[in-house]
Formats: C-alpha cells, structure tokens, sequence
C-alpha cells in the first residue's frame, strides 16, 4: 500500500525536459494527404472534394483521383470547381475523424519509438534514431512502418530527416528521401517550392517573378534583408529547417483510459444476470487503477441493444475513487431504478477521468479522517438516487438583504459573517404579505436598507412578532408600501 | 432473603414497576436541566428515533434540540434536515453556533425518496442526528428508521402534526405554548414511567446560546 501511495502518479507527472541529445537524432515522418478524404466514406467512382471554411468562403481542402483528373485542384473556390466539374461530391472536413485517425497511427507507432510527436499537421514524426540498431537497421525498419500503415489502411508519404521540420517539409512535398546528415539538407531541401514552408505568406509569391522559386533561392537572399521584410519568423523557420536552432518536438502520450466490454452469449434484461458480469468489469476497472496508482471520479456504463439505442449511464463522483465496490454499489443502484429499455447484449464500462490517488491518511488513533471519507461517499450515494438539487449544503453570502445572506454551495468553506442582529433559524421561500393583527411585536426595529445597485432594491423595518401559535416570528414593513410581511421564524 | 426477594433476583425478566433499572447505551444530554431529570439515563438515547408532536412547524423545534446539535458537532457529527417545512437560514444557525460545514439540508422528491434518504443517513456513524419533517408516518416506516439509527448510533427525530397511538420511538415529546411559555410534555420515555412537562422559556425571547 504505501509502495503505491509513494509511487510518482505516472499520468499527471509532467514530461522532463527532453536531455540535450548527445546522438543523431532521426525523424522519420509519416505525412497522412489523404486524411481529411480518408476520414469521409465515398461512394466508388465519385468525383469528390473534401471543402473547408476559409475566410467565410467554402474552399476545396482535398479532392480525390476522380476529381483531380477532372481538373478540380485544392485551394479552388467551391463554384470555380463545379464550373469544372459538375458532378463534384463535396463533404465537409471531418476534423475529429481526422484527429482519430492520427491518433491510431501515432499509437500504433509507439511501438517503434518512445518520441512520437503530433505537432506538424497531417502528419505523425517519428524519432527513430534510438530504435534503428533495435529493428536491424533503416530498411527493416520502413518496411515496418509499411506495414503498419497497410494495416490501418493509410496512404503515406514518409521522409526522414535529422531535424523534424525537415522531415515534415520532405514528406509533405512527395520527396520520398532519406537524409542521414545534417550537412546533407541544405542540398536535399533547396530544390522545394517555397510553398513547402508551413506559413502562408502571401508576400513571398511575389518573389516567383523575381525568380526566386525555391528555397535555394531564398537561401541566397540575405538574411537580415529577409528578416526586415518578412519578419523574424521566416528567418527561424529557415534555420529551423536546416537544424540551426533547435526545435523541440511534444510527445504524444497515450491518455490512460479504461475500457472494457463484455458481450452476453445471450440477451437479457434479468439484473440477477446482469449485476455478476457487471461486477466482473467493475473489479477490473479497480485492478486498472490500482495498478497505475489512479483514481477515477466519472464511470460511464453503456448497455448495447439489439435494436433501441445504446442505454448510457454516468456516474460522477465527488472524489475520486480507487475503491471498485463502491462504485459498483452505486452503479447498481443506478441500474436497479433506471427500467431497461431493452434486453441488453453487452456491456461497456469506461473511466476516462483519471487523477492520482491519493489514499485517505490513517491514523492509527482516530477514524476521524475515515469517516469524513465514508461521509463524502455516502452523499455521493444520495445525490445519485435524489438528483443534484436536493442536496443543499448551507453557505452564508455577503448581502445584507436577508433573502441574499443564505445560499447554497456545493463545495466546502464560506468566510462571511452572520449580522450582528438576531436572526431567525427559518427563512421562508419568499416573504409572505401577512395582516399585523395576526401578531404582537415583541423587539425594536431594525432598518435593512440595501441593494440600491442591484435591484431589487429593499427598504424594510424588521421586527420580531409573536404569533397566536406561539412562534416567533421574523417581520418586516416594507418602508415603500408600507405593508407587512413574514420572512422568517425563529426556533 | 425473603421469597419475593429471592424470586426477584433469579427471574430476571420479572419487571418491577416504580423502579427501573439503570438504562444502558450512551446518552446525550438534552442542554435543559429539568427535561434530562425526566428522562432516564439524563439525557436524549443515543441510537433511538425521537417523536415530536408540534402544533404548528416552527415551534421551537431548533430551541429545544440545539445544545444536542452543537454538542454532535464539536464530536464532528453531521446534523442533517431532511425535507424541513421552511428553508434553513444559514445567518440564523450560524448566530446560534452551528458549523454549517456539518449541516445539511436534502429536499427530497418523494416520500419514498425521503425515508430512503433518512434511514441511509441515520445507519451512518458519522451522522450525529436527522430531522425528519413527515407529512404522513406509518409505523413500520418507523420501525425501519428504529433498526437504521440503532447501527448508526446518532439520533434520529421525527416532526409529527399527530401522532399515532403507538410508536417504536424511544422518547415521544409534545411541544406546546401555553400562557406566553413554551412547554415540554414527556409524553413516554422508554424505560421509564415518568411523565411531566418543562418549561423551555418565555416564547418570545428568542433562544441564547
């Protein structure tokens, strides 16, 4: 137990610095072009064009091979591309499917290399100069990466670099090469377009005319000329390009999340079937996060129907826990009151919200500490069954209108103080207009004046009135009408 | 010895009336001297459903239970108001010198919701008491309440317009305002026969602490 409480919690725990590299570093890119026409279903044969938003106008983002022998090119306005092609299919951008698909394939790369970087759009970067000796050399090792990529059926371009921008910039042009020394780049990226640089900069086609076309020839131009007219930035990202200042690529880190289905042989709705394989899931999910010292505050349980929608259940948590039972507890009571829609055929349990855990401190003298925990737990249980809004936990506001003074929180503490004057232990919902025969007033009166700046605006005197029942009452008369009303009850 | 004696001490369960034995479990005192005289152990049973008959919702149910509410929570028990006839005002408790940290009010849907509630919270230890504003109580609802605040330990008090004939509460109460006082009846305290009634103070001077 204390060897899992001390372990350093490996999700939050921030990344070190990357160590300055000693060796060659090796980044090999995988540049996904097709992505955003991957991410969309097409119907085979279809001229298509994927189209985003760009400056208020629809614009071609990709098109497919039908429609790129018909003449549509990225970057076309929407009407210029039917005006070539009539029976053009346009989809929107997918961006998520596209995200998700990224995210498969930098996943599937971990298996290569620890240093998976995201960071260059449409692509996944590799460091693959630790693992070369490990996978049998360059060769060996692309073919893997093939046959990666075969698998997830994805058409890339891959190039390899010293220096991940020159990687990205290679791969992204269909330069298909591998550079192994950083002295070698200059000659491997001067015969790009300019339009390989990963800015738009509109002034830089003005140089074409000039007949300066490629990166060589940007490379000539000098460089404080360059720096005056375009900005710093190209500059950096020039030197960036040839490796001449460092860039620092992120790493992607797989996110730890739990997941796991069970499919039932049979359909069912009976719970006496249900609840054993629910509790299978729970006690693996508390295996999960006890093994990675987490602790999770949101559950989600889906139930698969063969023909309704899938039932989904959340469970939030108002701390995080590592303990499966109680979970299970709850998610059972969820389930005994929440009728099925329809005979379930599997079951989904997921956490995705995962924290460190940290264990309540025992100590060895009181259960204090304990049973705060259990409380917590407990009311837990009771929001679940109640709803949110029915538990009230009591706050004291900085409002000198008595209708203000009290509200309701959900967290913990309040520093306010309570007025000096007595106050009643019962407010009513709202003051209610009352005849003063009905009581006889037994204290001085007490002017509240406030609110003037944010109306209601209140000018009352209050007063405390017996009434025939024997309770006391908390009374006011509104100082504008001149009426009176009861707003509280002292008990 | 003579024969009643003797008989007396090997039938345990002969019960003797005018005498009652020295009550077991732990007690609270109730904060008014005259009212822990009437009850037998000197003070609220700790583990025990407490039946208060009120005339009108207001009536001095906070005068008579606050010094037991204080005393829960310096042990750090919480004290919970479940389905009150008027919000809690949180000013109010605090100048009488509760911790609103452990106090907790639930506005429950439905009555089925209410008892579910109630007895959750009155089986948990760190629950020092729960207030219960019914509109209707059957019995064997309070029985269940009985069992659930018998393995919590803490009180559990229920607010009644009337009350039935029976009741498995431990101690029945009837509050009551009488010539500008507010009394006190002990209408039954189990294990014991005494009855009587207190006064808890003029009614119109609000509760001191």
């Amino acid at each position: 137990m204390s060897i899992l409480a001390l372990a350093a919690p490996p999700l939050l725990a921030a990344s070190p610095p990357e160590a300055v590299p000693t060796r060659q570093h090796l980044w090999l890119c995988i540049h996904l072009p097709d992505l955003a026409l991957q991410a969309r279903p097409w119907a085979p044969g279809v001229a298509g064009a994927v189209i985003r938003e760009c400056a208020g106008q629809r614009v071609i983002h990709a098109v497919n091979e039908v429609a790129a022998r018909r003449g549509v090119v990225a970057g076309m306005s929407l009407p210029a591309a039917y005006a070539v092609c009539p029976s053009l299919h346009i989809q929107t951008r997918d961006g998520r499917s596209e995200a998700r698909r990224r995210r498969a394939v930098a996943r599937e790369s971990l298996a290569f290399t620890d240093w998976v970087s995201l960071d260059r759009p449409d692509a996944v970067l590799l460091e693959v100069g630790a693992s070369l000796r490990l996978f049998g050399g360059l060769d060996a090792l692309r073919s893997r990466v093939d046959q990666m990529l075969a698998r997830l059926g994805l058409e890339a371009r891959i190039a390899l670099a010293p220096v991940p921008l020159a990687a990205w910039m290679l791969a992204r042009s269909g330069q298909a090469i591998c550079v192994l020394q950083p002295a070698a780049l200059r000659s491997a990226l001067g015969e790009l377009p300019l339009s390989a640089l990963p800015v738009s900069l509109h002034g830089l086609q003005r140089l074409s005319p000039l007949g300066v076309r490629t990166l060589r020839d940007l490379w000539r131009l000098p460089r404080d000329g360059l720096a005056r007219r375009y900005g710093r930035a190209l500059v950096r990202l020039l030197e960036e390009a040839l490796g001449e200042t460092p860039s620092l690529e992120g790493r992607y880190r797989q996110p730890i999340r739990f997941c796991r289905r069970i499919d039932l042989s049979l359909e069912t709705d009976r719970l006496e079937v249900l609840t054993p394989i629910l509790e299978a899931l729970m006690e693996a999910m508390g295996r999960f996060l006890t093994e990675r010292a987490a602790a999770t505050s949101r559950i989600r349980l889906r139930l698969f129907h063969r023909r309704a929608a899938i039932s989904t259940l959340m469970l939030q948590l108002s701390q995080p826990i590592q303990d499966w039972r109680h979970g299970l507890h709850l998610l059972r009571g969820k389930l005994e009151r929440a009728p099925l829609s329809a005979p379930v055929l599997a079951l989904e349990l997921a956490c995705a919200d995962l924290h460190p855990h940290r264990p309540a401190a025992t100590d060895l003298f009181d259960g204090h500490a304990a049973r705060q925990l259990d409380w917590s737990q407990l009311l837990d249980e009771l929001r679940n069954r109640l709803g949110e809004d029915a538990l009230r936990i009591l706050a004291l506001a900085d409002d000198h209108r008595p209708e203000r003074t009290s509200g309701i929180r959900t967290d913990t503490r309040a520093d306010s103080h309570p007025p000096a004057a007595p106050r009643p232990a019962w407010l009513l919902h709202a003051p209610a207009p009352a005849t003063a025969t009905h009581w006889r007033l037994v204290s001085s009166a007490e002017r509240i004046e406030s609110g003037w700046w944010d109306p209601p605006a209140v000018k009352r005197d209050y007063y405390q009135a017996l009434d025939r029942d024997g309770r006391l009452l908390w009374v006011f008369r509104d100082g504008r009408q001149g009426r009176w009303y009861v707003q509280g009850i002292f008990a | 010895m003579n024969p009643l004696e003797q008989l007396l001490a090997d039938c345990p369960t002969l019960f003797r009336g005018g005498q009652t034995a020295a009550p077991a479990g732990a007690f609270l005192p109730t904060g008014h001297a005259e009212l822990d005289a009437l009850l037998p152990g000197g003070g609220w049973p700790l583990g025990s459903l407490i039946e208060i008959q009120t005339p009108a919702p207001g009536l001095a149910e906070i005068r008579l239970l606050l010094p037991a509410l204080l005393r829960l929570q310096r042990e750090s028990r919480h004290v919970v108001w479940t389905d009150p006839p008027f919000p809690p005002y949180a000013p109010g408790l605090v100048q009488a010198g509760l911790d609103l940290a452990r106090a907790l009010w639930i506005a429950p849907a439905t009555p089925a919701d209410l008892w579910w509630c109630a007895e959750k919270l009155l089986r948990h230890p760190a629950c020092g008491a729960v207030m219960i504003w019914p509109a209707r109580c059957a019995e064997t609802v309070l029985r269940r309440l009985q069992l659930a605040v018998e393995a919590g330990g803490g009180l559990g008090i229920v607010f009644l317009r009337q009350v039935a004939a029976t009741s498995p509460a431990a101690v029945r109460l009837q509050l009551e305002y009488r010539d500008e006082h507010l009394w006190v009846a002990v209408r039954r305290a189990r294990g014991s026969w005494k009855q009587g009634r207190i006064r808890l103070g003029r009614a119109d001077v609000p509760a001191q602490t």
